[in-house]
């Protein structure tokens, strides 16, 4: 095992670890564990109580991941490190997981109780201008991404014979081969296929932060209005930034594989990607919190709160993470505990993409696989 | 402008949108030739039936407050109003009826009864300016 895996290990965990220790301060503050209270009682003690208890607990258990899987790294074998990430991965999100409903089933209990919701306030606010309003960057910034997509597809069509007979397709976490495969049209183009395939899934997630239906507060409509258009743009220019960085990561895989410098450079150039790209999520999570909620307006200090709540829409959320609601027409809205967006799974489309980039890669994978 | 949904209300929701639609237009919060929102995506905004905005917005086309377009979807009407004729001061006469009956009914002052239709009346041309 060497420094790069060792730094691979930490630069995917440490990021996970601290959006899910920290994932109850970043929703909105009218959302506890997926259960819609009113914004009052964000502050009260049992609640904070319970933010407290599930971040200790799951920061506390993944950071003894995060050490465990560095200390076992060390003396691991290859097969079994290829298990190790996935494993320490899964482990994170299954205690996340568990935490999360053992406190969702509290909060709905403790809702009830309490009655944290007033019926007779409940509104429903909309802007009748909202989709004059530039809610994400336009798809003409997708350009770039065609043209390094294009570029890495002629320097692979052109220079098709001097690529090596045997293509290395995968490596280990210490820098080694693991996958070599003879060489063909369908492996030489693999970068392209992924980077077509990346674009795809890119401009679908920008689309879906156009898209998405607007969610304002009704206690203070107009500053959280401008709070979400300032997430929403923050969020599209990330995905933007995101998916170029990976088109020429993909890029680079080719020049590679002709000129054969060092495959460390190639390493060295992913996880620094990889790094920009999460640390950057994780910044933007806590600027922005869910919707846009904890970003700072100046005219904050002056917004009366109009004394009304929203609408309790939680017979629409399944378990408080899966929204199913057949008569809302709407495709793409916010996620209820955690940042970004999810689908109204009552629409069937909403399946079709949810379903449609795990088939396409594995398509990808067969096909390639197969030569 | 903001339009507002109470889930609780007695009232109708195609009611409520419709009527604030055109109280938006009274006050020139909406403005002629204005886009609204497409029947789609504001029944989406509100997590409600398309049948809903459906027919408040069939209702407000019917009333000539908005017009439907295929293309450039549904908009404020970009002419005035036409005048108070006739036909419409009989329309409102008949409408107004059961509300005075009522009031009467419980007694309520006339000067009071009309004042109250000043102040909502104020409350549209006010922020007009």
């Amino acid at each position: 095992m060497n420094g790069i895996g060792y730094a691979l290990i930490a630069l995917v965990t440490l990021p996970l670890g601290a959006i899910i220790t920290f994932i109850p301060y970043l929703t909105r503050r009218t959302e506890s564990f997926g259960v819609s209270i009113e914004e009052n009682y964000f502050n009260d003690p049992e609640i904070s109580g319970m933010r407290r208890t599930y971040a200790s607990l799951t920061g506390a258990v993944s950071l003894l991941v995060i050490i465990a899987s560095l200390i076992a790294a060390a003396r691991l074998d290859e097969e079994q490190l290829g298990w190790l990430m996935p494993a320490a991965v899964g482990v994170m999100l299954a205690v996340h997981l568990a935490l999360y409903l053992r406190f969702h089933f509290r909060m709905r209990a403790l809702k009830k109780e309490r009655g944290l919701m007033s019926a007779e306030l409940q509104q429903t606010v909309v802007d009748t201008a909202f989709y004059q309003e530039k809610r994400a960057y336009p798809m003409v910034w997708l350009i770039p991404h065609l043209l390094v997509a294009a570029a890495t597809a002629w320097i692979c069509a052109a220079n098709y014979d001097a690529f090596p007979e045997q293509l290395i397709m995968q490596y280990g976490l210490d820098g080694t081969p693991t996958r070599v495969v003879d060489k063909s049209w369908g492996n030489v183009l693999f970068p392209v296929w992924m980077q077509l395939l990346l674009i795809f899934i890119f401009a679908i997630v920008n689309y879906s932060i156009s898209a998405s239906k607007q969610q304002i507060d009704a206690a203070n409509p107009r500053a959280s209005l401008r709070r979400n258009l300032i997430f929403r743009r923050k969020w599209s220019a990330f995905t933007l930034t995101m998916g170029f960085l990976l088109t020429v990561l993909f890029g680079a895989i080719p020049l590679q594989q002709l000129y054969g410098f060092d495959i460390g450079i190639l390493l060295a150039l992913f996880l620094t990607f990889v790094a920009i790209i999460l640390l950057w999520a994780v910044r933007l999570g806590f600027v922005t919190g869910q919707g846009g909620s904890r970003i700072r307006l100046p005219e904050d200090a002056s917004a009366a709160a109009a004394g009304k709540v929203n609408r309790d829409d939680d017979k629409y959320w399944i378990l408080g993470q899966f929204y199913y609601n057949p008569d809302d027409p709407a495709l793409f809205l916010e996620k209820r505990f955690g940042i970004g967006w999810t689908m109204n799974f009552a629409r069937p489309l909403a399946w079709i993409i949810f379903l449609a980039p795990v088939l396409l890669v594995a398509a990808l994978i067969f096909l390639v696989e197969r030569g | 402008m903001l339009i507002r949904i109470d889930y609780q209300s007695d009232v109708p929701i195609y009611v409520q949108l419709s009527n604030q639609i055109i109280e938006g237009m009274a006050s020139g919060e909406l403005k002629p030739g204005e886009p609204l929102p497409s029947v789609r995506a504001l029944a989406a905004d509100l997590g409600i039936n398309l049948h809903t905005v459906n027919k408040a917005y069939t209702h407000l086309k019917q009333e000539g407050f908005i017009q439907v377009h295929r293309q450039r979807g549904a908009l404020v009407r970009p002419d005035p109003m036409p005048p108070a004729d006739e036909a419409f001061r009989s329309r409102l006469q008949s409408q107004m009826r059961p509300f005075v009956a009522e009031a009467v009914c419980r007694r309520m002052d006339e000067d009071d009864f009309l004042d109250m239709c000043r102040r909502i009346y104020r409350q549209f041309t006010k922020e007009e300016s």
